[in-house]
C-alpha cells in the first residue's frame, strides 16, 4: 500500500510539472523521466543559461531542462516532507541515473539554483528511512505545496503578469489600470478599458491568494527549516519576491490617490503590515539561502519604479489636481494641516502670530472643504473659531471659519454620501480655484482662496 | 482510462558517473531528517485531480482525495462566488488525512466557474454530477480518478452516504442542483444518503453586493475593494440570482418547501432537505435568517464571510461540523 501511494504521489508531481493542455495528455512520472533522458535535457542547460544574460525566468518552465529540475526538487521536498518513499517507485533507479548524468554534464551550472536535485542525489546514497507521519505539519504542508504549484502552472495569466515583474519599471499597463476605480474595474474583468488593452489586474489578485497559501505553508513549517528552506528554493515563480512586493506597493500609492468612492479606511500601516506578512518570512529566507537570483537587472539597466516629483509643495498640488488625484492631494493638505494644526497651542497663547497663522489654517480648510473633506476642515478650524470671532469677528477669516464649522454640523458631507452625489473632483477644485486667482503663476493653496 | 503506454528503452547504466557534488556538506545539512520506526500508510491517496467522465471542460480544476480502500462515504465540497476548489477548502485535505471518520471517505472539491455562470446553470452541471456521483460513482468518477495502481473499486459499489459541503453561493447552487434531481424522482435510498452542509449560505441573499464580489475575488486585500466590487458587480451573472429579491433565491424557498410538504404527505424522509447551517459573527455579505425549515444555526464566533469554512490552528468548527455528521 505504501509502494501504491508513492507511486501516485511521483506521478502526481510530474503531472505538476507539466504544463496543462488540451492537446497532450500528461506523462506518468516513468514517461517524464524517460523522455528526459532520451531527449538529453541536461545538455540544454547551458544554452539556457547563455541564452539569459541576467539569469533565467521560471515562472513558465518553457524549457524541458527546468521542468525537470523542478521535478526533481519536488521529489526531494517530498522526501523530507515523509511524503513518499523513493526507493519504492519503480523508476527510482532510473531518475538516479538520469541526476547523476546530469550533474556530469553540469558540473558548473551558476544561474541555476541545483542545491535540491544534488540533495535528492545524496538521498539515493543514503536512503532516508522515513515514514508516513501523515497527520504532520510537513506532510501536510508538502501536499499543501504541490496543490498550489498545480494550479500556479495552470495559471497562464499569473505566469504572464509574474513576467511582467521582470524589473524596477512598473508596466505601462499598470499605469492606465491604476487611473480611476472604474479603470480598475474595467481592467479587472476584461484586461482592458474600451478595448485597449492594459494590466490584467485580476491576475494580480490571484497572485496575492497564491502568495497568501504560500506565507500560510512557510509559517507552517517554523519547526521544519529544511522542508522550508527547500520550499523557498523551489518556488523559483516568487524568486523576484521584492519586485512583486514593489509593483504591488506602487498599486497601493496609486489607489490611495484616487478620490474618495467610499468610506473604506486604509492605511499605509495596513499594507505594510499585509506584506510582511506575505513577503516577509520569503524575502527573509531567500536572502539567507542567497541562491541564484534569476532576472534580476543590473542596478544600472533599471528604471525608477515611479516618476518622482520634483516640485514645490504648492506646485505638487496644483499638478495632483490637473491629474485628477484629488485622494492624493487631499492627502497633501491634510499633512500640511496637520503640520500646522501642531503648532496650535503656541500659536493659541501668541499675539502677533496669530491673525496670519489662522488665515493660513482656514484658507486650507476651506481648500479641504471643496474636496470633500468638510469635517476634516472643521476639525482643524473649530478650536480657533471662538477666539477669530471675538478678536477679528469682521474679518473674512472669521466668517469662513464659521461657515466651514457650520456646513460640517449641518451634515453636508453625510447628506452628499446618501444621495450618492461624487465628492468634488480634481477639476471642480481646479475650477473652484481658478475662479478666484488672478495670477495662476503665483498660485498657492492660501492665495487660491483670497479674494 | 489507460495511462500507461510503451515506453521507450532507456538502459540504466551499471557504473554510474561520478558525482561533482559537494555531498559531504549536503549530508550534514540533511542529517537532521527525522526518522520514524514505524511505516503506515495513509487511508487516501494523494490529493489530484478530479476526472469526472462527464466533464466536458466544465470543471477541470477540480481535486479528489481518495480512499486507497474501498470507501462507503463521499463528500462533495462546492466553493462559493469567485472560490476555488483549493483556495475556499485549502485546509480540509491536511484535517481528513487526521480524524478517523473519514477513513472511509472519498473527498471530491468540486471547482466551477462562479462568476461567469448563472445559478441555475452552475447548478444544472452539478446536478449531473451529483446524479453520477450517487448512480455510478465507480465507473463515472472514481476510477477515472483514481491512480492507474489502485486496487479495484466494483463498478456496483454506491456511497452509503453523501454528504454535501457548500460555502455562500456554493449552498445555493448545491441546494439547486438537489431540489432539481429530486424533482427527476430521486430513489427513497438515495434521499436518505444526501446530507447538507453549509457554511454561510447565501440562500437569503447577499446584504451588499460590492461586498460579496470583493468577499469572492480577494479584493479586500489591497484598498477600495468594496468600490471596486461595487463597480464590477454588474459585470458577473451570477451575482443578480444572490439579491434578497432574486427570482432565482425566491424559487429556491418556494420549491424547497413544496418538496418537503410533498414527502410530509407521503410520509417519506424529508431531511435531506433540511440544511445544517454555520453562520460567521462578522459575515458582512450575507443575510442570515433561517431558510425554510433547515435546522437551527450554529454561529461561529470571530469569523467572518470567507474565514468560516477554513479550519486552521485553534479554529477546528469546520471539521467538527463534518465530523458530526460522517
Amino acid at each position: 500500500m505504501t509502494a501504491t501511494f508513492t507511486q501516485a504521489a511521483v506521478d502526481r508531481i510530474a503531472r505538476v510539472v507539466q504544463i496543462p493542455s488540451k492537446e497532450t495528455r500528461t506523462m506518468s512520472a516513468l514517461d517524464f523521466v524517460h523522455q528526459a533522458m532520451e531527449h538529453k535535457v541536461a545538455s540544454q542547460l547551458l544554452d539556457v543559461e547563455v541564452n539569459s544574460p541576467f539569469g533565467i525566468w521560471y515562472g513558465d518552465d518553457m524549457e524541458p531542462v527546468l521542468r525537470f529540475i523542478s521535478f526533481a526538487g519536488l521529489v526531494e521536498l517530498g522526501l523530507r516532507a515523509g511524503y513518499l518513499h523513493l526507493m519504492e517507485w519503480e523508476g527510482a533507479r532510473l531518475l538516479e541515473q538520469s541526476l547523476r548524468e546530469f550533474r556530469t554534464e553540469n558540473p558548473a551550472a551558476e544561474r541555476v539554483d541545483l542545491h535540491l536535485l544534488d540533495a535528492l542525489i545524496v538521498h539515493f546514497d543514503a536512503p532516508p528511512s522515513g515514514s508516513w507521519s501523515f497527520g504532520e505539519v510537513a506532510f501536510a504542508s508538502f501536499e499543501s505545496y504541490l496543490a498550489l504549484s498545480g494550479r500556479l502552472r495552470g495559471d497562464g495569466a499569473v505566469r504572464s503578469f509574474l513576467e511582467q515583474t521582470s524589473g524596477h519599471r512598473v508596466p505601462a499597463g499598470d499605469w492606465a489600470a491604476l487611473l480611476s476605480p472604474r479603470h480598475f474595474a474595467d481592467a479587472f474583468a476584461d484586461g482592458t478599458i474600451e478595448g485597449v488593452p492594459v494590466t490584467d489586474v485580476s491576475a494580480g489578485y490571484r497572485l496575492l491568494g497564491y502568495l497568501e497559501r504560500l506565507a500560510d505553508i512557510l509559517e507552517s513549517l517554523r519547526e521544519h527549516t529544511e522542508l522550508r528552506s527547500g520550499i523557498v528554493r523551489h518556488a523559483r515563480w516568487v524568486s523576484r519576491a521584492e519586485r512583486i512586493r514593489d509593483r504591488f506597493g506602487f498599486w497601493v500609492q496609486r489607489m490611495r490617490e484616487w478620490d474618495r468612492v467610499s468610506n473604506e479606511a486604509w492605511s499605509d500601516e495596513l499594507w505594510s503590515a499585509y506584506a510582511q506578512r506575505i513577503f516577509g518570512t520569503l524575502v527573509a529566507e531567500q536572502e539567507r539561502l542567497n541562491a541564484p537570483r534569476p532576472w534580476v537587472q543590473p542596478e544600472h539597466q533599471q528604471e525608477p519604479v515611479v516618476e518622482e516629483f520634483n516640485l514645490s509643495e504648492d506646485k505638487q498640488l496644483e499638478q495632483l489636481l490637473a491629474e485628477g488625484r484629488v485622494g492624493a492631494a487631499r492627502e497633501l493638505l491634510l499633512k500640511k494641516a496637520m503640520q500646522m494644526h501642531a503648532e496650535m497651542g503656541e500659536r493659541m497663547l501668541g499675539s502677533a502670530d496669530f491673525f496670519p497663522w489662522a488665515e493660513d489654517l482656514v484658507a486650507l480648510g476651506r481648500v479641504l472643504a471643496q474636496m470633500g473633506s468638510e469635517d476634516a476642515a472643521a476639525a482643524l478650524v473649530a478650536p480657533i473659531v471662538p477666539r477669530l470671532v471675538t478678536e477679528y469677528g469682521e474679518s473674512d477669516c472669521a466668517g469662513h471659519a464659521s461657515a466651514l464649522v457650520s456646513s460640517a454640523r449641518e451634515g453636508r458631507l453625510r447628506h452628499r454620501q446618501e444621495s450618492q452625489e461624487a465628492p468634488a473632483s480634481g477639476e471642480r477644485v481646479l475650477r473652484a480655484l481658478d475662479q478666484r486667482e488672478e495670477k495662476p503663476h503665483q498660485r498657492s493653496w492660501r492665495s487660491d482662496l483670497e479674494p | 482510462m489507460v495511462r500507461k503506454k510503451k515506453r521507450p528503452d532507456v538502459a540504466i547504466a551499471e557504473n554510474v558517473p561520478v558525482l561533482q557534488v559537494d555531498t559531504e556538506s549536503l549530508r550534514g545539512a540533511l542529517s537532521s531528517h527525522p526518522e520514524h520506526a514505524v511505516v503506515e500508510a495513509p487511508a487516501h491517496f494523494p490529493l489530484d485531480n478530479l476526472r469526472w467522465s462527464s466533464d466536458e471542460g466544465w470543471m477541470p480544476n477540480s481535486l479528489a482525495l481518495l480512499c486507497q480502500n474501498q470507501a462507503t462515504k463521499a463528500i462533495v465540497f462546492v466553493h462559493g462566488f469567485g472560490g476555488s476548489a483549493d483556495s475556499t477548502w485549502e485546509e480540509f485535505p491536511r484535517s481528513f488525512r487526521t480524524i478517523p471518520e473519514a477513513a472511509l471517505a472519498d473527498a471530491f472539491f468540486v471547482d466551477y466557474p462562479s462568476t461567469t455562470h448563472t445559478v441555475a446553470f452552475c447548478a444544472a452541471q452539478f446536478r449531473k454530477f451529483l446524479l453520477d456521483l450517487l448512480r455510478e460513482p465507480t465507473t463515472k468518477v472514481v476510477k477515472p480518478s483514481l491512480p492507474d495502481e489502485a486496487p479495484h473499486r466494483p463498478v456496483s459499489m454506491k456511497y452509503e452516504k453523501v454528504l454535501v459541503v457548500g460555502h455562500s453561493m456554493g449552498a445555493v447552487v448545491a441546494r439547486r442542483a438537489l431540489l432539481d434531481l429530486d424533482r427527476d424522482d430521486l430513489t427513497p435510498e438515495e434521499r436518505n444518503s444526501l446530507t447538507i452542509l453549509f457554511f454561510a449560505p447565501a440562500h437569503k441573499g447577499a446584504r451588499n453586493l460590492g461586498r460579496l464580489v470583493e468577499s469572492g475575488l480577494g479584493l479586500d486585500r489591497l484598498p477600495f475593494g468594496g468600490a471596486i466590487g461595487s463597480l464590477l458587480h454588474l459585470r458577473y451573472r451570477s451575482v443578480a440570482d444572490l439579491t434578497k429579491e432574486s427570482e432565482c433565491l425566491a424559487d429556491l424557498a418556494l420549491d424547497s418547501k413544496a418538496r418537503r410538504e410533498e414527502r410530509r404527505e407521503a410520509e417519506e424522509n424529508g431531511e435531506y432537505l433540511r440544511a445544517y447551517v454555520y453562520h460567521a459573527q462578522n459575515d458582512r455579505v450575507v443575510y442570515d435568517d433561517k431558510f425554510d425549515d433547515d435546522r437551527a444555526t450554529v454561529p461561529l464566533m470571530a469569523q467572518n464571510h470567507r474565514s468560516v469554512c477554513k479550519p486552521r490552528d485553534g479554529y477546528q468548527k469546520p471539521v467538527e461540523a463534518l465530523c458530526n455528521l460522517l
